[in-house]
């Protein structure tokens, strides 16, 4: 069935706190995108048209509200400095962190246009921006600072230095701020919405409190920057927040991201202060069968509507690269049943 | 938010050397400006966050605003705080319901109504007619395509793009009452709003009576503030209509509207049209001030962008700035400008950037808005003044009046062409330029260029770049 | 007697003399441009009332000299038989009623290029009979009748108005007992001889209309032909037609019968009667105020009442609505009446011109062979 509305108009509704036709549905499809349109994933992380217009394949295959570009959470990481391989058929990885142990950082900031992989990661935003920017919002995920923080000194020393050397860690967040601030101001230039990405701030990493003193300060700071340009701020924090779901609303995001957590106790923690955005497992996407991913989606969507600040139906993660197309079908089709919304426009035409 | 922020001292931010910016240089000029200024201006008195409008037209560009980018824009704060109260509208006329006012839509009178809503508390006037802009502002045709699948094609005025809006829901709020006023005046317009009227849970018809021709000699004729001269008994006519929309919106609010309360609305209307009348008087006579944001700010006195007081502040901060660069000589464009008077409002602004960005400057309008910009005389009853001022509207009179108001125009500030941009299927585009451009030549000898704007795209259709370029040619070679 | 074309030529042919004759003798002709105008009002002033409504290929090609090519297809072609037609060239002033923008920006156009004056007549576009509106529209009666009164030399007086009130009624009368006939399994009047007899009936002067009118009947109420045959019923709608633009009918009328029509050049223009009140003045301003609006008027729920009763009672299979090019009141509407009917409906836009006749031609024949 036909949308009255297109996704930007409902995600426009969302976030004025409005009803929208139906809830908007969001599997984060990234480097899945790759194989929707049959490109390689190297080709997909490091051609800024390529990924775009893999993108722009794959929302028009499943029909999704939203287009967002993420390869990995290195990308700022890498702009300042530490190496990654390219495989040509697996996301970057990380080799070679810029540095061994926590260090005074130097006073490098990225220049979007010319550091590392930034640029075709601009590039890509811009063409999907005005390829489909009037129909569908364009995302971009950008690396929070506490994560890129753990790109840019070997993983070991960051966490013991949480508890040894809180000062230095503070300076290479405020090190690795200014860098993501630069790269968020680059993304508001290209037309894209950034999305700050945190993923090593879970509940799966650190502790609660590690996560309130070093990784939602810098959240905020970010989400301030984003904010004096009155943008709707999606944090994504993938793995287990149960542990700090009441303290990310405090980061002041608009939209909380999630993963393994309850939707009903992420609507407890968050919901009247947050949106929320999530959460199908996506073990389920990438080896459920279609009718499961179904029945899950349903769940989920009758849960997550009953958030009073709104709910986004997507994983809880990124798609699997290899996930099954007809589970993502799956997804959308339940999602945009369950989330219907009836009453949408109450009196209809004569 | 504390009041102390909102009713302090402005906080230091010095305007840049008056001059016209791209998009992309705004984003740094707005990373100059102080979180306090962000945080003090606010629509509707409130204090939330949700109520800030201060943002750069990056904001509204990634929420799908895409021709923004092609703009240019004045640099100063003034501006900017123009643009983003006027971008903000949208979400303004949700949060309005949400914090309990009345939406009411107005539509086609362009101007009285909304003196009348806005004088009830807790009310709003706006116009879904001014979504036409919305397709070019998007660069998509989203609301003309939904327009088309309820009836109204291509070839038409692109006004259609209403009908799309009401449809969709998520332009405004579905509102409480639809005032559509008719009779003499656009026929695509009228169209839209008898379809429209589908979608409205309360519609009230309100006619706009044609003004006959006639002279200050006669005895049943008199003439507006500003000199149109109208008929008493049509005037009479059309305070009997503003009575009956009084009375529905005292019906809607339960309220009893009084003769001082309405007075009082027609005098915070009038500080509107005084300051927007100054700045068109300042700004057509010296380039201090570009003509996409002077087209804005005529279009401001329709219905205040949803919230009267506040964009009558933002009046107060453009005058301000306009008056310090007009006591300091400091120009946008270049003083040797090739001088234009403008007929019918673009729909596309880019067309404004594009001549301006061509040396050619506009020094006069005629933007189908008239009765908007005519003030009311307060020593009358308002229903009257009201009414009076309506009639010196642009399309409810004889092409020759129209010709006439920008052939005044011209002649005071030595314009040297005419524009007239039109709509392909537009009604009154399709009766009315050839005849004005006939008035325009024959009156003043001066060259006129008549086209129609083409359908929303990312830029000027090549072939009228090249018809604008040869007229700006022409005109030079005249000199 | 039939009518057929031959016939209504001859009979335009005579009125055309005559009214040139009569012209000659010192009487006014006054054309006038719409239903709304007040046809009694013209006639009761002692001035020849005749309804302009011709369109044409040619004429329409004329009046791009004067208007735009997306003004309305009828108002360009009303400028070039001002320009070339010689019923157009005898008129020495214009009544225009000012329905939709289109028709009440003309007259600018008419006084400018062809000097001829004209008396406009302000008819309240919104519906709603309000006190103050009907107050305002008999006032646009009364300057009118000055107007008109300082064109003939003659004031409409109230025994004048009456009169013409019943001679006009009575061609509606006429009119009427003639479209009924239509109401039969066989239709025994066609739709083109309906629009031909009543283009005629406003032509010739109600006398003549009256006798024309008493013969036609008698004539059409024979079956003939139509006896027996069973063919799609189809109603007509949409822009003003005019009455030389008929090949559409023509060429419809060779498959199926169109038994009704709510076109304001047919049954729009009869299908009521002034009434005869006291003052006649005031029987007109409710007629022309109140009457069966045409699609411009605000709101027009009135017009979709009266096309669902009609469709109704004449029990018809489908519509054909013919709206002209660049006629917004009637195009737009397009979708709605076919949602509001709930007929198969062929909506075919097009301007005068010979050039898409035969797309048109295969998209009639489409419809037809689906109903």
């Amino acid at each position: 069935m036909k949308d009255l509305l297109t996704p930007r108009e409902r995600f426009g509704l969302l976030v004025i706190d409005e009803p929208q036709d139906r809830v908007p549905v969001f599997p984060l499809v990234t480097s899945h995108a790759a194989r929707v349109a049959g490109v390689s994933i190297r080709d997909y992380y490091t051609d800024g048209s390529a990924m775009a217009r893999a993108q722009l394949v794959a929302q028009e295959t499943y029909g999704t509200d939203f287009i967002s570009f993420f390869s990995e959470v290195g990308l700022v990481a890498e702009a300042l400095g530490s190496k990654f391989d390219y495989p040509d058929d697996d996301l970057p990885l990380l080799t070679r962190p810029k540095w061994t142990e926590l260090v005074e950082p130097d006073e490098m900031v990225v220049d979007p246009r010319r550091d590392g992989r930034l640029r075709l990661y601009l590039d890509a935003i811009a063409y999907a921006y005005e390829a489909r920017g009037d129909t569908v919002p364009i995302l971009a995920y950008v690396p929070a600072p506490f994560t890129t923080a753990q790109q840019l000194v070997d993983q070991e020393a960051f966490l013991m230095g949480l508890l040894t050397e809180p000062d230095r860690v503070h300076a290479l967040l405020e090190y690795a701020t200014r860098s993501v601030v630069a790269l968020s101001k680059a993304v508001i230039a290209a037309g894209g919405l950034p999305i700050l990405v945190d993923p090593l701030a879970s509940g799966s990493v650190i502790s609660a409190e590690h996560y309130r003193d070093f990784a939602l300060p810098y959240e905020a700071e970010v989400i301030r920057y984003l904010h004096r340009y009155d943008l709707d701020v999606v944090l994504h924090i993938c793995g287990d927040t149960n542990p700090i779901i009441d303290l990310m609303p405090e980061s002041g995001a608009d939209l909380l991201s999630i993963d393994r957590i309850e939707i009903a106790d992420a609507v407890t923690g968050a919901g009247t202060r947050c949106r929320i955005v999530g959460n199908l497992d996506t073990t389920a996407m990438l080896l459920g069968s279609s009718a499961d991913v179904s029945h899950a989606v349903e769940k989920m969507v009758a849960d997550g509507k009953k958030n009073p600040m709104g709910f986004v139906a997507a994983t809880g993660c990124e798609v699997p690269v290899d996930t099954p197309p007809e589970n993502v079908h799956a997804f959308v089709r339940a999602a945009r049943e369950a989330g219907a919304n009836p009453d949408y426009g109450g009196r209809r035409t004569r | 938010m504390s009041q102390a922020g909102r009713t302090g001292q402005i906080p230091k931010f010095r305007d840049p050397v008056p001059g016209r910016v791209t998009f992309d240089r705004w984003l740094e000029l707005f990373e100059r400006v102080p979180d306090e200024l962000i945080e003090r201006y606010h629509y509707y008195g409130n204090g939330d966050a949700w109520s800030k409008y201060l943002f750069p037209p990056q904001t509204f560009a990634i929420y799908g605003a895409r021709h923004l980018r092609r703009l240019k824009f004045d640099n100063s704060l003034a501006a900017l705080r123009m643009w983003g109260f006027v971008q903000n509208e949208t979400e303004r006329l949700f949060r309005a319901r949400q914090i309990g006012k009345r939406v009411v839509a107005t539509m086609g009178d362009l101007g009285a109504v909304p003196v009348i809503v806005n004088s009830f508390p807790d009310c709003v006037a706006f116009y879904p007619d001014c979504i036409w802009w919305t397709p070019f502002v998007t660069e998509s045709k989203v609301l003309l395509d939904a327009a088309a699948e309820l009836g109204i094609g291509d070839a038409t005025c692109f006004s259609r793009a209403a009908l799309g809006a009401f449809a969709k829901h998520s332009y405004f709020p579905d509102p409480e009452l639809v005032i559509a006023s008719t009779g003499a005046s656009c026929d695509d317009y009228s169209g839209v709003e008898q379809l429209a009227a589908s979608f409205a849970s309360d519609v009230l018809w309100v006619e706009e009576p044609v003004r006959r021709e006639c002279r200050m000699s006669m005895p049943e004729c008199r003439a507006t503030v500003s000199g149109t001269v109208y008929e008493v008994s049509t005037r009479n006519f059309l305070v009997k209509e503003f009575e009956r929309v009084v009375g529905r919106m005292e019906q809607l609010t339960g309220y009893n509207l009084s003769d001082d309360e309405l007075r009082a609305g027609v005098r915070r209307a009038n500080r509107a049209r005084r300051l927007v009348s100054r700045l068109r008087e300042l700004a057509y006579a010296r380039p201090v001030f570009p003509a996409i944001e002077m087209m804005v700010i005529e279009f401001g006195n329709l219905h205040y962008y949803s919230d009267m007081d506040e964009w009558v502040r933002v009046l107060e901060h453009l005058l301000a700035t306009v008056e310090e660069r007009v006591s300091r000589r400091q120009y946008v464009l270049d003083e040797d400008a090739l001088r234009l008077v403008w007929i019918t409002p673009p729909a596309d602004p880019l067309l404004l950037t594009y001549v301006e960005d061509h040396g050619a400057r506009i020094v006069g309008t005629e933007y189908v808005i008239n009765q908007a910009l005519e003030l009311m005389d307060e020593a009358k009853p308002p229903l009257e003044a009201i009414a009076e001022s309506f009639l010196a509207a642009s399309l409810i009179g004889s092409s020759r009046a129209r010709a006439d108001a920008a052939i005044r125009q011209a002649r005071e500030r030595k314009a040297e062409g005419v524009i007239i941009s039109g709509i392909l299927g537009g009604s009154h585009c399709a009766m009315e330029s050839r005849l004005i451009a006939g008035y325009v030549k024959a009156e003043l000898n001066l060259p006129v260029l008549e086209f129609d704007v083409a359908p929303p795209a990312r830029e000027i259709d090549r072939q009228l770049q090249t018809r604008i370029d040869a007229f700006l040619e022409l005109l030079r070679g005249r000199r | 007697m039939a009518l057929e074309r031959g016939e209504t030529t001859q009979f335009r042919q005579e009125r055309l003399a005559e009214i040139r004759s009569q012209r000659e003798a010192g009487r006014k002709v006054i054309g006038y441009l719409c239903l709304y105008a007040p046809v009694e009002l013209i006639q009761a002033s002692g001035a020849i009332p005749v309804r302009l409504s011709l369109g044409g290929h040619e004429a329409e090609i004329a009046g791009t000299k004067y208007l735009r090519s997306d003004a309305c297809t009828f108002c360009k072609s009303c400028l070039g038989n001002f320009e070339n037609d010689p019923l157009y060239a005898l008129v020495d002033a214009v009544v225009v009623a000012n329905t939709c923008d289109m028709m009440r920006r003309l007259p600018e156009s008419i006084m400018r290029h062809f000097r001829k004056p004209v008396l406009e007549v302000y008819v309240p576009r919104t519906a709603e009979a309000l006190p103050h509106r009907l107050s305002e529209f008999r006032r646009q009666l009364e300057l009118l009748r000055g107007g008109l009164g300082g064109i003939t030399g003659q004031m409409a007086e109230d025994d004048g108005l009456r009169a013409a009130v019943a001679s006009y009624n009575s061609i509606r009368q006429g009119l009427r007992a003639i479209d009924e006939l239509r109401l039969a399994d066989a239709p025994r009047v066609s739709e083109s001889r309906m629009l031909a007899l009543a283009a005629l009936s406003w032509r010739l002067s109600p006398e003549q209309a009256g006798l024309v009118l008493s013969e036609a009947g008698p004539a059409a109420s024979d079956p003939g032909e139509a006896a027996g045959r069973r063919r799609p019923r189809l109603m007509l709608g949409g822009s003003m037609l005019a009455e030389d633009d008929l090949w559409l009918v023509e060429l419809i009328e060779r498959r199926a019968d169109i038994v009704v029509d709510v076109l304001c050049t047919g049954g729009r223009s009869f299908a009521e009667d002034v009434p005869e009140t006291e003052d006649p003045l005031d029987g007109l301003t409710r007629f022309y105020y109140g009457r069966i609006p045409c699609m411009h008027r605000r709101p027009n729920d009135a017009f979709y009442d009266y096309a669902r009763r009609l469709a109704r009672e004449r029990r018809v299979d489908g519509f054909v609505y013919k709206t002209l090019l660049y006629c917004d009141a009637y195009s737009f509407e397009a979708k709605r009446l076919k949602q509001a009917l709930g007929l198969p409906m062929l909506h075919l836009d097009t301007d005068y011109s010979y050039e898409n006749r035969e797309q048109v031609r295969t998209r009639v024949e489409a419809f037809l062979e689906m109903l």
